[in-house]
């Protein structure tokens, strides 16, 4: 309750452990990783990685501490009704990283706490809960906040916003006196406000969630797997910008290769180890021709919905192929016929 | 301090304790208490209560003055270097002691920065700009990051170790706390050592848990008092205080600056300077003089560097 000299609160820190984001980058970007009873605010629109890095974090807080997590459990509020935006809790992701991560899914997903409101009133009584939850349970590590602000800025029926975002100030406060009072790192994610041209947009949800936040980070795809990250508001780090990827168990939760790029390796393979028979230009044809027709079926086996189409195609696949391999054969003998009835004229 | 409370006539020592407990335990403490939140926190009786302020102002020595004793006592007023010579000309040589000195502005602006540098231009020796004392830095937001002063420290050529074992952290949680530790700040440290008290930020918690209009009239009266709590620190112990503020946006202004301090009028009377802080070109911060009663509004540009802050190279 009262005070510590800064020399000691340096030292708690240098023997605190944290949380990391399963990307060096990003955790050299904040100084090391998320650090307990410290709030971190990732904002950044649909698609720029905020909510893949948001389940990132539910896996990794469950990871024990010598792999960078918090040996925890986590606390995750899903914030978001069908109508404003479908803010949704992503298994396929969740299982597909805990498996990345060499964990047992089902045990990850019986660490999480899931905790859901569909109106600014049920998340304040989130906030509640989550007091509840972490005064119960104290292996509780880390409090995730999934679109925090959403359901107060964007309902076109409130009249009175400001009263709204008013009532987000005392879930921000709750939260983070939960998180702060005990060792829990404290994540919210938000959407920035609209873009205003090439400067970098402040999060949305009022003046109050800014000023509380220790730490805010802006996120933003770059390209298909390449995404940046500027580092907006830190106490110790000036304000600075990386691009990241995401690593390990990433897109849907795969983590075998895509049977397309399977493939191809496989055929890149097989061009490489005839290199010499294939110089020839007919049997250069025979081969594009059949690297055509295994394209064609991949594809619509790709875009097959149904699993007995597949099968079926799979079956007239190696047919045709038999077909078309017997087709070569017959060429070539033909052909071989051919050379020998020239070389008995001679 | 010399005189004990059990000297003061009239005060055994049950009543002493009594006092002690209540979080008063130096003459000054008494001097700048009011009657009824004297009453309020130790359980005494009206008339000794307002006997002992008495005493304790008359020893002091601050019952009725003339404006020269005022002037005398304003003299022994010390200012501390920002680190920043701009910001030094613009707050008139630095921070003073024996006032209350704010800065507002949005998120990211560098706030807690001027803080942090504070922690450690306010250790330099009196000669240097500095204060020569310790620091009690009361951190309602978890932003206070000691590496970050450690930085500066070995930047001004200070052991930072030394620097950081001067600085008495006090990490609140609720405004309650807050205010407590306010109050019963004489208890904790040694204020003959303090120097510099900083409340980095003030309303944080007053804005999160009195929320909507219903409430805004019992939050102002605290954060009133916990003001004034501060205000009588700073009179009585000669220390700068210096809070930090957020901005508030406010929708109805369409033309101009849509933001503007938080905490209303009751802030406003209660800082003696006021010094809103904004972003500038290249990664510039703007410091601008919005209220004080000495000295004239100007405008000061900083940069945020290793060193904490700095004049920009124009």
């Amino acid at each position: 309750m009262g005070f510590t000299s800064a020399l000691e609160e340096l030292r708690n820190l240098e023997e605190t452990s944290l949380l990391s984001m399963g990307c060096e980058a990003l955790d050299r970007l904040i100084g090391g990783g998320l650090r307990p009873k410290a709030f971190y605010l990732f904002y950044g629109n649909r698609q720029s990685g905020v909510d893949e890095l948001l389940h990132r974090l539910l896996v990794l807080s469950t990871l024990p501490r010598e792999m960078g997590g918090l040996d925890g459990k986590a606390v995750y509020i899903n914030c978001g009704n069908y109508r404003i935006e479908r803010t949704t809790l992503d298994f396929n992701l969740l299982t597909g990283l805990s498996k990345a991560y060499g964990l047992d899914p089902t045990e990850v997903l019986e660490r999480i706490h899931v905790v859901c409101a569909f109106s600014p009133e049920q998340e304040e009584e989130a906030a509640l809960k989550v007091r509840h939850l972490v005064e119960v349970d104290d292996s509780i590590r880390l409090v995730a906040f999934h679109n925090i602000s959403r359901l107060f800025t964007t309902d076109s029926r409130s009249l009175n916003q400001r009263a709204r975002i008013t009532l987000l100030q005392r879930i921000v406060f709750e939260t983070w006196r939960s998180c702060a009072e005990r060792d829990i790192v404290f994540v919210a994610t938000c959407r920035p406000l609209k873009e205003t041209g090439s400067r970098i947009p402040p999060p949305e949800g009022g003046g109050y969630l800014r000023h509380m936040a220790t730490i805010i980070v802006y996120l933003k795809r770059l390209r298909d797997d390449a995404y940046a990250a500027h580092l907006m508001k830190h106490p110790n780090l000036p304000q600075r910008k990386i691009s990241f990827t995401f690593q390990g168990g990433g897109g849907l939760g795969r983590i075998t290769g895509s049977f397309r790029t399977r493939f191809q390796e496989e055929l890149r393979e097989l061009e490489g180890s005839f290199i010499k028979a294939l110089r020839d230009p007919g049997r250069r044809e025979a081969f594009n021709r059949l690297v055509e027709a295994w394209g064609s079926e991949q594809g619509a086996m790709s875009y097959a919905n149904i699993p007995s189409v597949l099968d079926v195609m799979l079956l007239t696949a190696v047919l045709d192929n038999r077909k078309r391999i017997e087709e070569l054969a017959e060429q070539m003998s033909e052909a071989l016929s051919r050379l020998a009835a020239g070389r008995l004229r001679r | 301090m010399a005189d004990s409370l059990e000297s003061i006539p009239g005060v055994g020592p049950s009543t002493a304790k009594k006092l002690r407990d209540g979080g008063y335990v130096d003459i000054e403490s008494l001097a700048v208490a009011p009657v009824l939140e004297l009453m309020e926190r130790t359980g005494i009786g009206f008339a000794l209560a307002q006997r002992i302020i008495m005493w304790a102002r008359e020893k002091i020595g601050w019952d009725v003055v003339s404006a020269k004793e005022l002037y005398e006592k304003r003299s022994k007023m010390l200012r501390c270097t920002t680190g920043c010579r701009s910001l030094d000309k613009l707050l008139g040589g630095g921070i003073e002691t024996q006032s209350l000195t704010e800065f507002i502005g949005p998120y990211a602006v560098g706030k807690t920065q001027i803080c942090f540098t504070l922690c450690v231009t306010s250790q330099l020796p009196v000669d240097k700009g500095g204060l020569d004392g310790m620091v009690v830095y009361l951190d309602t937001e978890g932003t206070f990051s000691p590496e970050r002063v450690h930085q500066i420290a070995e930047h001004w050529g200070l052991d930072p170790q030394r620097v950081l074992e001067n600085i008495y952290v006090g990490r609140v949680y609720t405004s309650d706390h807050q205010m407590i530790l306010v109050d019963h700040l004489p208890e904790y440290v040694d204020m003959s050592r303090v120097k510099l008290l900083i409340v980095d930020s003030i309303i944080s918690h007053f804005r999160g848990e009195y929320v909507g209009r219903e409430s805004l009239a019992s939050r102002q009266q605290k954060l009133n008092r916990h003001l004034h709590a501060l205000a009588r620190l700073a009179e009585a112990y000669n220390l700068a205080v210096v809070v930090t503020n957020q901005a508030l946006a406010d929708p109805s202004q369409i033309y101009g600056n849509p933001n503007r301090p938080a905490g209303g009028n009751i802030m406003a009377h209660a800082c003696t300077h006021r010094i809103w802080i904004q972003k500038g070109k290249n990664n510039t911060r703007i410091a601008k003089l919005i209220d004080s009663p000495s000295l004239p509004e100007s405008v000061a540009r900083f940069v945020i560097t290793e060193k904490g802050i700095e004049d920009c190279e124009d």
